[in-house]
C-alpha cells in the first residue's frame, strides 16, 4: 500500500469522490502540515451543510400529547450558560428540549466527518472523544451541555493534552458522568479520580493496588492514590445555583466553580509527593499536572496512537511507541504537543510498513458515504445505524470507550449487519444520500450503457487501489444480475438506472478490503 | 495464506489482560454433548422491577407502613393479589394479580423465586448496576477490566463447534455478552440473511478466498447464515397467537424456536425495558408484569418438550425503595426478586434468607442483599455444565448453594 493510499485511509475518513483537494504524493508534506495546523472553527463548507439541516424534535407534553416539528441545529453553537439554562426551561415529558443539544452533535458529527477538509482532526476528535469516553445520555446535564463537550475535544484533538484533560475535568458532561460535582471533603467520591488515572492518564497497567509497595514510588497509582486524589479534588463541582461562589454570589451557569467550603483543606500525599494543607483549587491543578507530566501518561498515549493507527497489538518495547512517548514528554507544554506527535508517527518507518487494521462502524459508514460524494441527511435513522453496529454514538455505556480493534467489530453480528447497512445506507429509499450533480451516482450514469464498465468505475471509486481481483469480478457478475439491471436492463429508465448504480455501491462497500482501515 | 480465525484470535491473545480469558476464544471445559446439553435463558428487565410488588409478604406491617394500597400487594378486595405457598417467612406471600402464568407454574413446581437478591455493591445507578450484572462483578473498578458474564462463559465452555451457541433476541448483542464474537444477535430471524440471492452470491464470492481476519470473519458469518437457513428452512414462526404481539414475545418466540431446532443453543438473552416506575407505577407496573407473565407463560409451554434441558432466570439490575415516594411510584432501591423456571426447577418455593424490612434492617431504605446474584447464576451454570471459572464472575466466590435445581440433589 502507497504511503498516500496509508495516509488517506488511518489520518481520514477515506476517499472522497470528487474531493476538491486531494491528497498526492507530491503534495504530502503541504497537505500534512496544514492538516496538523487546522483551525478549530469549522471550515465555511461545513459551516453552510450545517445551517441547511433540519433536524426533527418530537416534544411530548405532561397530558401525554407529542408534537413533532423540524427545527435547525440552533444548540449547537449556543454558549455553555445558554445551553445549561435549557435544563430547566424544558418542561416535556421526555426530556426532549434536554437531549436536543446532544442529538445535534450527533448530527453535526456526520457532516463535519464526511465534508470537513480539516480530516486529521476530525480523525483525531473522534479518537479523543473515545478516549474522555462519556456517555451523552446519561443524564440530562450531560446530553444539554454536550455541545460544550464537544467543544472542549475539537479545539484540543491537535493541541494540547494538560489543556484537554483540565478541561474535561472541568466540564458538566465529565463531572456529572464521573460524579466529581459532588464529592466533597465530608464524602469524597473516587469514580473521577480512579479513572483519570486508570483510563485517561496513566492506564490500568500502572495501578499498582492498595498500597505503593516502597521500590514501585512514582511508578503508578494505589487506591491511597485514588482516595488522596479524590480528597485533592473535592470542592471541584459546577455553578448549579446551589454552591455560593468566592464573592457570595450562587451562580448557576453550569460551568466550573472551586466551593472551598467543599475541599478537603487538610495535607495529602499523592505518588510520594506532599501535598500541603490548604492548597485549595491549585493542588488539583498541580495533581493533574503531575498526570500528564507523567512517564507513564505518556507511555499510555503513544500506545494508543500506535494501536489506533498501526496495528492492534503493539510488540513490546516498541521503538516506535518509545519515540512517540518522548515527544510527547519533551512538548508537554507546546500547544501543537498532540500534532507533533502524530508528525513522528505519520514519519515513520513502522508506519510505512503498518499491519491491517479494522475500521469501526462509524468509520465503515462514513467512508462509504465520503466514496458516494454524495450530500447527506444526518438523520436520527443514520446515527441508530451505529448502535445497531454496537457503537452507539455519543452512548458509549462504560468510561473506557469502545475498543479499536477488530476482534469486536467483525463480530457474525457485526458482519451481517454491515452488508446489510451498506445497502440501506446507500438505497434511495433510505433518503440519508441525496442524489445531485457532484454524486458518484451522476458520475457512473453514463458509464451504464455497459454494465462491466459500471462496475469497473463502481470499483475503482469506492475501492481504489486495494481492490482485489475477486470482488471486481464478482461486481461485475452482480451487476449482470436483474436485481441492478432491473428487469427490463437498468437502462429502462433513470429511476431504475439510479437504483443499480446504487446497489451496486452499497454491494462494493461490502468486500473484506473496504471493511479495512 | 489463509489463517483460520480461531488461530488467528489466539495468536491475538498477547496484548490482552493475561488474568481473563482473552476476547473471542472459546475454550473446551468440561464440555458435554451438544445434542443433550442445558440451555439457560436469560431475562433481563432494565430499568428496576419492583420487586416488592412482584412478590411480597402482603402481611408485613413495615411494608404497609411504607407504601399505599396502591402499590402492595393485597389479600383482599376487587383483585387480590394471589396467594403463594412456601415462602420465606411466616407471612402471607403473594403475587401481583397480573400475572396468573407465574402463579401456575409456581403451583405446578416449575417456577422458583428468590428474594432479597442483587448485587452487593453500593451503587444506586442504573448504568452502573447493569453495567455490573452484565460483566458478572459486583466492583464497579473492575467492570473496564473483563467482558461480560456470558462471554467469559461461552468462551469457556467448549462451545466452539457450535455456531448457535450464545444468542441475543435483541437487535444488538448485550453487554454480557461481549468478548464472545460468535454470539449472534437474531431479533428479526428474517434479517438473519445475506439478502437476495445475486447479492448473497456476491458476498460469499468476495469472500470466499480473501485472506486476512476479516474476510475470515465473514466466512464465519457467512456460514452461520447458511447453517441457519438450512437448518431452519425459513425459520418456523409460532402458531399465530402464540405470543403476543410485542417486542419481548418476538423475542422469546426466536430463542424458542432455536431451542427447537436444537443447533447447540447454550445461553440465549432477551430484554424486557419498562420498569423505571419512578411515577404512576400502579397502572404502569400491572401492565409489564402482565406482559412479563404471560410472555414467559407462553414460552414455557411452546418449548414444553424442551423443558428438562431449559432453565430460565429473570432479574433486574435492583429493586425498588421500601418506602413510596410521593408521585405514587418508587425510586431506585437495592434488594430484588430474581426468578427460576425450567424442568429441573425445585420450584414452588420462594429461596433466599428474608431479612424482613424493618427499617433497622433496611439498607439506606431498601432491601438489602441477601443472595448475591451469583450465587443463583453460578448454581445454574453449574448444573448446566460444571462450575464456572473464576473468569466468568470476577471476585465472586461460591457459598453453600442455594439448592435450586433438583439435579442437585
Amino acid at each position: 500500500m502507497s504511503l498516500v493510499d496509508l495516509i488517506t485511509r488511518r489520518f481520514t475518513f477515506g476517499s472522497r469522490f470528487n474531493e476538491p483537494q486531494p491528497l498526492t504524493t507530491s503534495n504530502l508534506n503541504n497537505w500534512l502540515n496544514a492538516q496538523l495546523a487546522a483551525p478549530t472553527a469549522d471550515d465555511v463548507s461545513v459551516l453552510q451543510r450545517l445551517a441547511a439541516v433540519q433536524l426533527p424534535i418530537t416534544v411530548t407534553a405532561t397530558d401525554g400529547t407529542s408534537t413533532t416539528t423540524n427545527r435547525g441545529l440552533t444548540d449547537l453553537f449556543k454558549p455553555s450558560q445558554d445551553l445549561w439554562a435549557i435544563l430547566a426551561a424544558d418542561t416535556s415529558a421526555n426530556k426532549a428540549e434536554s437531549q436536543r443539544p446532544a442529538n445535534e452533535v450527533a448530527a453535526a458529527r456526520w457532516i463535519r466527518a464526511a465534508f470537513s477538509p480539516w480530516q486529521v482532526q476530525e480523525v483525531m476528535t473522534d479518537f479523543w472523544h473515545n478516549h474522555f469516553s462519556v456517555d451523552a445520555y446519561q443524564s440530562m446535564p450531560i446530553a444539554a451541555t454536550w455541545p460544550v463537550y464537544d467543544r472542549i475535544i475539537r479545539a484540543n484533538a491537535l493541541g494540547n493534552f494538560r489543556a484537554m484533560l483540565g478541561a474535561t475535568a472541568k466540564s458538566a458532561a465529565m463531572m456529572n458522568y464521573l460524579n466529581l460535582n459532588t464529592s466533597v471533603a465530608s464524602h469524597p467520591n473516587e469514580n473521577y479520580a480512579r479513572e483519570v488515572m486508570e483510563l485517561h492518564t496513566l492506564g490500568i497497567g500502572r495501578y499498582l493496588g492498595e498500597t505503593t509497595p516502597a521500590a514501585l514510588l512514582g511508578t503508578g497509582y494505589s487506591d491511597q492514590d485514588v482516595t488522596n486524589a479524590a480528597r485533592v479534588l473535592t470542592g471541584w463541582t459546577l455553578a448549579d445555583g446551589n454552591h455560593k461562589a468566592a464573592d457570595g454570589t450562587k451562580p448557576n451557569t453550569g460551568d466550573f466553580l472551586f466551593v472551598s467550603a467543599n475541599h478537603d483543606t487538610k495535607a495529602k500525599t499523592i505518588f510520594g509527593v506532599a501535598y500541603p494543607a490548604g492548597g485549595a483549587q491549585a493542588e488539583g491543578e498541580a495533581f493533574l499536572d503531575a498526570l500528564a507530566q507523567h512517564p507513564g501518561t505518556a507511555l499510555t498515549i503513544a500506545t494508543k496512537l500506535y494501536v489506533h493507527f498501526v496495528q492492534d497489538t503493539p510488540p513490546a518495547n516498541d521503538a516506535l511507541i518509545t519515540t512517540l512517548a518522548t515527544v510527547f514528554r519533551n512538548n508537554v507544554t507546546a500547544p501543537n504537543q498532540i500534532a507533533l506527535v502524530l508528525q513522528a508517527l505519520v514519519g515513520s518507518a513502522e508506519f510505512a510498513a503498518a499491519a491491517d487494521k479494522v475500521k469501526v462502524p462509524f468509520e465503515f459508514l462514513i467512508s462509504l458515504i465520503r466514496a458516494a460524494g454524495a450530500e447527506i441527511n444526518p438523520r436520527a435513522a443514520l446515527t441508530t445505524m451505529l448502535t445497531s453496529l454496537g457503537a452507539p454514538l455519543f452512548h458509549w455505556p462504560t468510561p473506557n470507550g469502545m475498543p479499536d480493534l477488530a476482534t469486536t467489530w467483525t463480530g457474525t453480528t457485526g458482519m451481517i449487519l454491515r452488508w446489510a447497512l451498506a445497502d440501506q445506507l446507500v438505497a434511495s429509499s433510505g433518503g440519508y444520500l441525496l442524489d445531485g450533480d457532484n454524486t458518484l451516482f451522476a458520475a457512473l450514469a453514463p458509464l451504464a450503457i455497459s454494465i462491466p464498465y459500471a462496475a469497473n468505475a463502481v470499483v475503482a471509486a469506492v475501492l481504489g487501489a486495494g481492490a482485489l481481483p475477486t470482488s471486481a469480478s464478482a461486481l461485475a457478475t452482480y451487476a449482470a444480475s436483474t436485481e441492478v439491471l432491473g428487469a427490463k436492463g437498468a437502462l429502462a429508465n433513470a429511476t431504475t438506472l439510479n437504483t443499480g448504480l446504487r446497489r451496486l455501491v452499497g454491494a462494493a462497500a461490502t468486500v473484506p478490503e473496504f471493511q479495512r482501515r | 495464506m489463509m489463517v483460520s480465525r480461531r488461530t488467528l484470535l489466539q495468536g491475538g491473545m498477547l496484548g490482552g489482560a493475561a488474568a481473563l480469558t482473552p476476547a473471542g476464544v472459546r475454550m473446551a471445559f468440561a464440555a458435554t454433548g451438544a445434542s443433550t446439553a442445558n440451555m439457560i435463558v436469560f431475562v433481563l428487565l432494565r430499568g428496576g422491577m419492583d420487586g416488592l410488588y412482584m412478590v411480597a409478604p402482603s402481611d408485613d406491617a413495615d411494608l404497609i407502613a411504607a407504601r399505599p394500597a396502591s402499590l402492595r400487594l393485597l389479600a383482599s378486595g376487587t383483585t387480590p393479589a394471589l396467594p403463594l405457598a412456601h415462602g420465606p417467612s411466616s407471612n402471607d406471600w403473594r403475587l401481583h394479580p397480573a400475572a396468573p402464568e407465574f402463579k401456575a407454574l409456581y403451583d405446578a413446581g416449575h417456577l422458583a423465586f428468590v428474594h432479597a437478591a442483587g448485587i452487593p455493591a453500593d451503587s444506586r445507578s442504573h448504568f452502573q448496576m447493569q453495567a455490573m450484572l452484565e460483566h458478572g462483578v459486583a466492583d464497579p473498578t473492575l467492570l473496564t477490566r473483563t467482558s461480560g458474564w456470558i462471554g467469559q462463559y461461552a468462551n469457556a465452555t467448549g462451545i466452539a463447534s457450535s455456531t448457535f451457541a450464545v444468542i441475543s433476541a435483541d437487535s444488538t448483542l448485550p453487554a454480557s455478552m461481549s468478548g464472545d464474537n460468535e454470539a449472534l444477535s437474531i431479533a428479526n430471524p428474517k434479517q438473519f440473511t445475506l439478502g437476495s440471492t445475486p447479492r448473497s452470491l456476491f458476498i460469499q464470492t468476495a469472500y470466499g478466498v480473501a485472506d486476512g481476519a476479516v474476510a475470515a470473519s465473514g466466512r464465519i458469518a457467512i456460514d452461520a447464515v447458511n447453517l441457519f437457513q438450512r437448518k431452519s428452512t425459513g425459520f418456523v414462526a409460532p402458531a399465530a397467537g402464540t405470543y403476543a404481539n410485542n417486542a419481548f414475545g418476538q423475542g422469546l418466540s426466536v430463542i424458542a424456536e432455536t431451542i427447537k431446532l436444537d443447533i447447540g443453543l447454550q445461553v440465549a438473552e432477551v430484554e424486557y425495558n419498562d420498569w423505571d416506575t419512578h411515577v404512576a407505577e400502579q397502572s404502569r407496573f400491572a401492565n409489564s408484569a402482565s406482559i412479563l407473565s404471560k410472555g414467559l407463560g407462553a414460552f414455557y409451554n411452546d418449548i414444553a418438550a424442551y423443558a428438562n434441558r431449559v432453565t430460565i432466570v429473570v432479574m433486574s439490575e435492583f429493586g425498588r425503595r421500601v418506602q413510596s415516594n410521593a408521585s405514587g411510584g418508587t425510586d431506585h432501591g437495592h434488594g430484588n426478586v430474581m426468578m427460576v423456571l425450567g424442568g429441573q426447577v425445585a420450584g414452588g418455593r420462594i429461596y433466599g434468607t428474608w431479612p424482613g424490612l424493618h427499617p433497622a434492617v433496611l439498607d439506606l431504605g431498601d432491601v438489602p442483599v441477601t443472595t448475591d446474584y451469583r450465587s443463583v447464576l453460578s448454581e445454574i451454570i453449574t448444573a448446566a455444565r460444571g462450575a464456572p471459572p473464576a473468569a466468568v464472575f470476577p471476585g465472586f466466590t461460591a457459598g453453600a448453594a442455594l439448592g435450586l435445581l433438583t439435579s442437585q440433589g
